[in-house]
């Protein structure tokens, strides 16, 4: 035994000594959660996008800041007549990373499958399909105009990423499980529960000099991004604080403070991605009388509400129902029951002829949004509205709202979309069930030949549903990150930081 | 006399029927199937009974009704009864088949099990040697080493688990930098790593063993020294912590036994807390992230082969503390 105990003293000393250096060529981020599926094609999770959009991944263009398309996989795209056909020039030179040439019939094959598996997609082109017309093109046409499709291929959660035909072909339960893309870096492993490690595809088409042409040195350049599934808020900030992560995910807001002071620390992101909305049942006696909605509304203290969610930061109150990352969709104004006024409040109630039955908040344990539910039940006490919640955990809510007997409004987060109609609730099938009117209105506003005739469009129905109150949001939610102060070049795209150009200072 | 072979069978038979480890050993496995088999329809029944499925959170908010009906159908269809047997007979044939996602079960289980089955056998070996010596010890004498015992067990039995982690992450990762704060470095990428990765979560996991066990340890011995076999010993000379030892050691075989088990099993229900602050993907962590994502498939495999195991955990304690038991074998 006294033999013994040396060598395992020497051997745990030893072990403690392996701490993992701080390798030039790698970046490990932790992010909060963990994708259900790595199929970004069906699931629109915000940590699955982030790992494997742009990365693993490509789409045929890209919308830039100033909304002009950024070609990526594709070199032109022209409107047909009457904007009713799409056709897309595609290149030439692309690999995936099976080293299989990508050509028409995968484009085809997996925009085929994005309208298969997303509703609103193939509803906006009332069914249509690509095909190819040879020539390294693929085509499509429809009913309706087109003007704004290139902006859902571009943009949309559910993304139209281009997947290699094997990969499609080889689905196992309706998802694509080999992760085979043309982007800038391979998907070299996943293991579930722990990470996801990607490694720089050496051989990436022409953009690649522009990615890795941001430094004079390639050496700068990161080759390896290590994704780790952190669902523990505390992990994750001690783990950046030791050096055991370069960058992590979901940042709390009572952190900030703390990591605005630390100098060997960077934050990221103060943009908006997504919304607080708080959904009426429009088909529950009460969900359904617009006087009470708006009653609640004025009943509420946004910033107290978003604040018992959220803390002191990491969100803007703001009733519009698109967030700041669609400035065209963005009103100035806010609506009318937006501020709190407890007498009017009380007035509408008698008005609306409350009898004093329970009303039912469903709710959710993700995130802190009981919490918000809580809140909502204090203050609605303030104006004699009885309440009761129905607290699930986030599968269970999503199951429940189904149920139309069961809630009068549920809580929940939306992530953000980049036209009005994508928003889920007000879409007239989904639980919540807006009026048709106002659906065909919020459709209507993709029947636009442009941005900026969408944009008008939105401003009037935005009014229009401020008014008639079938869903509150009372806030927007920022989705902070926290870096290694020594990594430079990470951008912030659509709310989701991109490592690709990320490199470390000298 | 008959046929050979017959009159052969029948002595064999005998030799099972009357054969007291044998007749255990037929008696656990049995209570092993029975365990799986009711632990199986409770897990079914619980998820059944659950709200919410794998396509409400695999599928995007944007997708219709129509898409997750007809999502959930290409899972899980037919009647319950169909689906449990479907279930069972392939937990049994060792195929268990997709997760949600449509990744193979079986060998994200292994990797998972792999993890925890370290960090638990570990733990328990580590607490079992330090609350034998410490008990043996403490057990001579009423003096400081008691009273340090009893205050130490008393301490770490009224911290959670995540408190102790969160402490010892502060103190060896923080502070003196000698661990990692967390992740899973592979055996195979770099043995110290992977050593210095599971140091702290086997240290935690040990920590709350050895409040239990130190306790009872002592009791057992303490009470051990008052026996007439102690007194013989003592008459022939022992005395302190090798008459302690020499009165208790064979006595204690079936508690120690029984007691690391306990740990072992209690190990994997109780890793899930010390796996998530520490970030590794073991069974625990595994099991968390798959019933709350409804993944009716994947939880029901890990609680089988949870049950399973622990099952043999308790069978093989039972061996050990009949073998080691004279009073026993002789029982019929």
């Amino acid at each position: 035994m006294k033999r013994i105990l040396p060598f395992l003293f020497a051997l745990i000393l030893l072990a403690s000594c392996d701490r993992v250096s701080h390798d030039e060529g790698l970046v490990r981020i932790a992010l909060s959660s963990e994708p259900p599926t790595l199929d970004i094609m069906i699931n629109p999770s915000l940590s699955g996008r982030l790992m494997l959009l742009r990365n693993v991944y490509e789409r045929l263009f890209e919308i830039d800041e100033s909304g002009e398309m950024d070609m990526v996989l594709s070199e032109s795209v022209e409107f047909g007549e009457d904007k009713r056909s799409l056709s897309i020039k595609l290149r030439e030179d692309v690999y995936f990373h099976d080293g299989s040439k990508m050509d028409e019939e995968d484009v085809v094959l997996s925009l085929n499958r994005w309208l298969d598996k997303y509703k609103t997609a193939s509803d906006y082109v009332h069914g249509a399909r690509f095909y190819s017309i040879g020539d390294y093109s693929v085509e499509i046409d429809s009913e309706g105009s087109l003007a704004l499709f290139p902006y859902f291929m571009a943009s949309s959660s559910q993304s139209a990423v281009i997947m290699s035909r094997e990969s499609i072909e080889n689905e196992n339960l309706g998802l694509v499980v080999d992760i085979v893309g043309t982007g800038p870096f391979k998907l070299e492993s996943y293991s579930k529960g722990e990470k996801a490690v990607l490694t720089r595809n050496m051989s990436y088409y022409g953009t690649n000099d522009e990615i890795l042409g941001i430094s004079d040195s390639q050496d700068d350049i990161v080759s390896r991004l290590e994704y780790y599934f952190v669902p523990e808020a505390l992990t994750r900030r001690i783990g950046l604080e030791s050096g055991a992560y370069d960058a992590i995910g979901d940042v709390m807001s009572y952190d900030v403070a703390a990591f605005e002071d630390n100098e060997n620390i960077a934050l990221l992101g103060e943009e908006e991605t997504g919304s607080i909305a708080l959904v009426f049942n429009k088909r529950s006696s009460l969900g359904s009388n617009s006087l009470f909605r708006k009653a609640v509304s004025l009943s509420l203290d946004f910033d107290a509400l978003m604040k018992s969610c959220y803390g002191e930061s990491g969100y803007v109150v703001d009733s519009n129902y698109m967030d700041s990352t669609e400035p065209l969709f963005r009103l100035s104004g806010d609506s009318i029951y937006s501020e709190r006024d407890l007498e009017r409040a009380k007035s509408l109630i008698k008005e609306s002829g409350y009898n004093g039955e329970s009303f039912r908040i469903l709710t959710s344990n993700l995130s802190n949004m009981d919490k918000i539910a809580v809140y909502m039940k204090s203050a609605l006490q303030e104006v004699g509205v009885e309440s009761e919640i129905i607290m699930l955990d986030w599968a269970g809510m999503l199951e429940a709202r189904k149920d139309e007997s069961l809630w009068d409004i549920y809580i929940s987060a939306f992530t953000s979309v980049p036209l009005p109609s994508m928003k889920s609730y007000l879409m007239e099938d989904f639980p919540g069930w807006i009026d048709r009117n106002d659906a065909e209105r919020v459709e209507e506003v993709l029947n636009s030949d442009s941005l900026e005739e969408a944009s008008l469009k939105w401003s009037e129905v935005q009014r229009a549903l401020w008014e008639s109150l079938p869903v509150i949001v009372p806030g927007h939610y920022t989705t902070v990150y926290a870096l290694d102060s020594s990594l430079d070049g990470v951008e912030m795209i659509d709310g989701m930081p991109d490592f690709r150009s990320s490199h470390y200072k000298k | 006399m008959g046929c050979p072979i017959s009159g052969l069978l029948i002595i064999k038979s005998e030799a099972i029927v009357y054969n007291p480890l044998m007749k255990r050993v037929l008696i656990r496995l049995l209570s092993v199937f029975i365990t799986l088999f009711v632990l199986s329809l409770m897990v079914f029944l619980m998820i059944e009974g659950s709200l919410g499925d794998s396509s409400s959170l695999l599928l995007s908010e944007d997708a219709g009704e129509r898409e997750i009906e007809l999502y959930s159908q290409m899972r899980e269809s037919g009647p319950f009864f169909v689906r449990y047997l479907s279930f069972l007979a392939s937990f049994f044939s060792f195929d268990l088949g997709y997760s949600a996602n449509g990744l193979l079960i079986a060998p994200m289980i292994l990797s998972a099990l792999r993890i925890t089955l370290f960090i638990s056998f570990s733990s328990v070996l580590i607490s079992l040697v330090i609350s034998l010596l410490w008990s043996l010890f403490a057990s001579v004498r009423d003096g400081f080493s008691y009273r340090a015992l009893e205050a130490f067990s008393i301490f770490i039995s009224s911290l959670p688990s995540f408190v102790i982690s969160l402490f010892l992450i502060l103190v060896f990762s923080l502070k003196l930098r000698w661990f990692p704060t967390s992740g899973y470095v592979r055996i195979g990428d770099s043995f110290l790593g992977f050593l210095g990765s599971l140091f702290l979560p086997i240290l935690v996991l040990a920590l709350m063993h050895m409040s239990l066990m130190l306790r009872v340890f002592r009791s057992s011995f303490r009470s051990n020294l008052g026996s007439s076999y102690s007194l013989v010993l003592r008459s022939e000379g022992a005395k302190g912590v090798r008459l302690s030892f020499l009165t208790s050691f064979r006595e204690s075989i079936p508690l120690i036994a029984s007691l690391s088990a306990d740990s072992l099993a209690s190990s994997f229900s109780g890793s899930a807390v010390v796996e998530s602050i520490f970030a590794l993907p073991g069974v625990g962590s595994l099991l968390v992230s798959a019933s709350l994502s409804r993944d009716f498939r994947l939880t029901g495999s890990i609680l089988m082969v949870v049950a399973f195991l622990s099952s043999i955990f308790y069978l093989l304690s039972e061996f050990v503390a009949f073998l080691s038991d004279p009073r026993e074998r002789r029982a019929r």
